[in-house]
């Protein structure tokens, strides 16, 4: 406990043991005649390459972003283009999707292969922007930009820090072996002195297996404490390396992972096949039988609820992603793409929000070390010189301020809301 | 299923309420009233509890009245509004600080203003710039003083309260001064249960420090603005003790008198009227502190606790301006402001330290006291009154105050002049309740005592009035004793009463006067003979046939009147004796003893 300083994470009720340790379910076949594939990943646009009525085989390139970022889109299984149609994405704007009729013959695409024992940094980096790797903890950044870095630490997150979610120590804990092949490839493509995974100390088993499998290696595995948000890469770093950052973790000597994307990393490699399934954590109070569910990309959201056993609530909300940064959703009918993990449903929440008291439990609390309840207010009075002193802009909305709040404000959506106000 | 929409995170801390966080902090603020109203009730002034209950309640419900009040016009909820506006706290705290003796009619407007124009004006609960409690002491202090006070206490302005008292002389005693004092208020355990007189939550510290465990722990206030506070005051105080040749007594005395506890633990911390930064609150409390001191030392209200809050409460947004941004890239900056912050604030202190100077402690005991009642001192009951030493004319008298078992015994001095009257009364040891009883120490109440008989009058202490009643009993003891002798043989072997003759119950009875027992020469003494008529151990008739002392002296003795105060006394009874004939007087109680001893046989 610092005198002066914030502890800027707290502990949160992470209701792992809902799916934790639980058999990772595959969707059934009559779930999945129909795919729909996401043809944006955050700001990426896709443009697609094939028309309706093509063939198209699991892993086929069927779209590309260009503008910005390269980003590919493959097909997650083989069958008919049945063209593209707008629906609610899950950042609740419509966006394309391509409708894939599933023939469930599975047939798969030429694959890319490389000799990986022998590729050089360049050609693993440059394998990584062909199979369209993107960061895989929700963030969805293309990897191979971050990998461009020399002379780094590869700092893994394995933190998980959002509730409900498991899939990451699950995936990880499955194939541990193809998991240690990803990090081994990955310090290679980072030209990394060393790695570091951080993982919440609650995973005693998972960390023992990662420590018998790492040994003699300059991979550490490190417990973390189990405060949110320590997923959180500034949060990570600062905990794990103890290292800070102004904007990039590149300036601190940082390449950050999420542990799943170096899993599917290492499989790519083995394989030569782009990433075309999933295991999303279906829980949360609302759903009758909470899980882990393998699932191809363009998975219905629908199709995961009704494998999870459905939802028990007539009245819910349903987020893509975790309870603290996940989006609210109000269709089942959103398809999943490669960087989606999660989908939570919960009971509404009944507390009223009453006035705040200054108690500064959000100040406390705010991974960035800012002053939540201050930037709020001044958003409300739009003070434009208080907001600008506040750094409303460096807020990352992980909703710790509205969690802690004991009046039940809705202090990270009043911060967003004061950021659409700035000028 | 229908999902909703719902922005920022879905889940909430289930754990902590800002009602829990209230609750909390309302159940700590019982405890200190509890604990102050217990210690109320032993001080023993009559009234005091009731109207301190009586006060409160009138303090919470025109809080209530004010909140509905403000519901009803600004349309809102009336219950949801009450629910999320916790109208008791304020009024409680206020009710805390003021003065168990004010008036309901202070007290109501007094919390008046502080809800309306401390809290509501701003928009309600968590709006408020000023701590509304405070505003309302505030009200309380400057409008009402004297004027609006029941029962017999003491008032308000007059009040001997520790911090008042120190106060007179300018919060800087000398050392010898400052241990009259700290004693005077039972020493640390005194100042730390409360056992003296002062608003509720101003005398038990001891429970103040606990509550600021339990809300620390609780994570209701930020210590850190307790302790920063706390700590200011007490390090603030030992440096300009010990500049001044005052010691660790005296910097726990400034922390524990007066409002610093309570305004430290329960006011400073209201988050509403504090910054939200932990640098900013240190910078805060630190502030509030070094205010706290120039009032205190300087200026010349007799707190300064409640005034520097205010004030504190006014630079609060101020210093958040200072912290803002991101705390971990701005460390650097805001441990210097914090730094510079400690550094300007010792220098003040030093400063203040060094250009005081000690004053003595004579206001107290020289000040002048409330006059309640007059009275005459022959009218005191004496009862319990016990004559401990005598020696010449100095009678040491020991007597536990009538009406308040709470004490413990006192003890008097009282000196009497060769006629009988009362030279000067001391009390030597003062058992009556702090700065209540033991008002009967100031000189000039004393000073009623000199040179004076019996049937002269005194002024009773407005508030005191047992204690002085203790007092005049005292003095009306020694001159009962000095005035009486014992029918007890033991006091008379020098008298040498022998029973010459019996006839039925009548005794004749020989003693010796005054120049047998001095063995004075110059006059032809002889012993005195007595006619004793006892019955059923009672002596039912006395005559005095001889004579044999010194005429015009002893002879007073001699009169019928004086002699028939025998009649009715049996052994073990006082005898009067005449001032100046104390020897005769005391042959005849010899006598009288002798006939009643034989009679008895």
């Amino acid at each position: 406990m610092s005198f002066l300083l914030s502890n800027m994470c707290r502990h949160i009720d992470g209701r792992k043991e809902l799916t934790e340790g639980k058999p990772i379910v595959t969707i059934a076949d009559d779930k999945i005649s129909e795919i729909c594939i996401p043809l944006q990943i955050g700001a990426n646009v896709g443009t697609p390459l094939v028309k309706e009525g093509d063939r198209v085989l699991k892993g086929q390139l069927i779209a590309e972003a260009t503008a910005r970022f390269y980003v590919p889109f493959f097909s997650s299984v083989s069958g008919t283009v049945k063209g593209t149609k707008k629906m609610m994405g899950a950042q609740l704007r419509p966006i394309d999707y391509l409708v894939i009729e599933n023939d469930f013959k599975n047939e798969e695409s030429a694959t890319l292969k490389i000799d990986y024992e022998k590729a050089t940094k360049e050609e693993l980096v440059d394998f990584m922007k062909k199979m369209g790797l993107l960061g895989q903890g929700g963030a969805g950044f293309p990897a191979y930009i971050k990998y461009g870095a020399k002379d780094v630490d590869l700092v893994i997150n394995l933190a998980e820090c959002e509730p409900y979610i498991t899939t990451d120590v699950m995936c990880v804990e499955e194939e541990l072996d193809m998991f240690k092949f990803g990090v081994e490839m990955a310090m290679k493509a980072a030209a990394a002195k060393s790695a570091h995974i951080g993982i919440k100390k609650t995973h005693k088993e998972l960390i023992e297996k990662l420590e018998a499998a790492f040994k003699g290696t300059n991979v550490y595995v490190h417990a973390m404490r189990d405060v949110y948000p320590m997923g959180f890469e500034r949060t990570l770093i600062k905990e794990m390396m103890h290292r800070t950052y102004d904007i990039l973790p590149s300036e601190c000597g940082c390449v950050v992972s999420n542990a799943q994307s170096l899993l599917s990393f290492g499989k790519t490699l083995k394989t030569g096949m782009p990433i075309t399934e999933r295991v999303i954590t279906v829980s949360g109070e609302g759903v009758n039988n909470p899980m882990n569910i393998k699932c191809p990309v363009g998975t219905s959201v629908k199709a995961l609820l009704e494998t999870a056993g459905g939802v028990k609530l007539d009245e819910c909300l349903l987020l893509m992603g975790g309870p603290m940064m996940g989006s609210s959703v109000t269709k089942d009918e959103i398809c999943i793409s490669r960087i989606n993990g999660a989908v939570t449903v919960l009971p509404l929440p009944t507390e009223k929000a009453i006035g705040c008291l200054r108690c500064g439990k959000c100040v406390e609390t705010c991974p960035m070390g800012l002053q939540p309840c201050l930037i709020a207010k001044a958003g409300k009075a739009k003070d434009q010189d208080a907001l600008k002193a506040l750094e409303t802009k460096r807020c990352v909305e992980c909703g710790a301020c509205a969690y802690v709040c004991p009046s039940k404000i809705n202090v990270t959506d009043n911060i967003r809301m004061a950021k659409r106000i700035m000028k | 299923m229908t999902a909703k929409y719902k922005a920022g995170p879905a889940i909430s801390n289930s754990k902590v309420s800002t009602k829990k966080i209230m609750m909390i902090l309302l159940g700590t603020l019982v405890f200190v009233y509890a604990w102050g109203l217990f210690n109320l009730n032993n001080l023993g002034v009559e009234g005091l509890v009731a109207n301190e209950i009586k006060i409160t309640v009138a303090a919470i419900l025109t809080s209530y009245v004010c909140e509905i009040l403000f519901a009803v016009f600004t349309k809102k909820n009336v219950k949801e509004h009450l629910n999320s506006s916790f109208p008791a706290v304020s009024p409680l705290i206020f009710v805390l600080m003021a003065p168990a003796n004010a008036t309901v009619y202070a007290i109501v407007i007094s919390t008046i203003v502080g809800v309306v124009f401390g809290k509501l004006v701003f928009g309600g609960f968590g709006q408020n710039v000023f701590n509304p409690a405070g505003v309302a002491r505030t009200v309380l202090l400057s409008s009402f003083t004297t004027s609006l006070i029941v029962t017999n206490a003491p008032d308000l302005a007059t009040m001997a309260t520790p911090a008042t008292i120190i106060n007179q002389v300018g919060w800087l005693p000398t050392a010898d001064t400052f241990q009259t004092l700290f004693a005077d208020f039972g020493g640390l355990k005194g100042l730390l249960i409360g056992t003296h007189f002062g608003a509720l939550g101003e005398v038990c510290t001891l429970a103040i420090a606990i509550s600021c465990v339990i809300l620390s722990v609780c994570k209701v206030i930020d210590w850190r603005i307790s302790v920063t506070y706390l700590l200011t005051i007490f390090v603030g105080c030992f440096l300009i003790g010990s500049i001044n040749g005052l010691g660790l007594n005296y910097a726990l005395y400034c922390l524990l008198t007066g409002g610093v506890m309570f305004g430290g633990v329960f006011m400073l911390t209201d988050p509403v009227t504090s910054p939200v930064t932990r640098p900013g609150r240190v910078v805060f409390a630190l502030f509030a502190g070094l205010v706290t001191l120039l009032i205190r030392f300087v200026g010349n209200t007799p707190e300064g606790v409640v005034y520097a809050i205010l004030i504190s409460n006014m630079v609060a947004p101020v210093i958040d301006k200072v912290f803002m941004g991101r705390q971990l890239v701005n460390y650097k900056k805001n441990l210097t402001i914090v730094l510079v912050t400690c550094a300007v604030v010792a220098v003040a202190l030093f400063g203040l330290g060094s250009t005081r100077t000690a004053a003595e402690y004579l206001t107290f005991r020289k000040t002048p006291f409330n006059h309640g009642e007059t009275i005459k001192i022959s009218s005191v009951d004496t009862t319990g009154a016990e004559v401990a030493a005598v020696e010449g004319n100095t009678y040491t008298i020991k007597l536990q105050t009538p009406g308040i078992e709470y004490n413990g015994t006192s003890t008097y001095e009282v000196v009497l002049t060769e006629d009988g009257g009362i030279e000067s009364v001391t009390v030597v040891d003062c058992a009556d309740t702090r700065s209540i009883g033991d008002q009967v120490l100031i000189d000039t109440f004393l000073e009623q005592f000199e040179n004076v008989t019996v049937d002269s009058t005194i002024d009773t202490i407005s508030g005191a009035t047992l204690s002085s009643k203790a007092v005049a009993a005292a003095a009306l003891k020694a001159v009962k004793a000095s005035n009486s002798t014992p029918l007890d043989a033991a006091e008379y072997a020098d008298y040498n009463a022998t029973v010459d003759e019996v006839n039925g119950n009548v005794y004749s009875v020989s003693a010796d006067g005054y120049g047998i027992v001095t063995g004075a020469t110059g006059h032809a003494y002889s012993r005195n003979t007595f006619e004793v008529t006892v019955e059923d151990g009672k002596v039912t008739d006395l005559k005095f046939p001889h004579f044999g002392d010194t005429e015009y002296v002893g002879d007073k003795c001699c009169s019928q009147k004086y002699l028939d105060t025998y009649l009715g006394k049996g052994l073990g009874d006082d005898a009067d004796v005449i001032t100046g004939s104390t020897y005769t007087s005391k042959s005849v109680a010899s006598a009288v003893t002798a006939a009643l001893m034989e009679g008895a046989n």
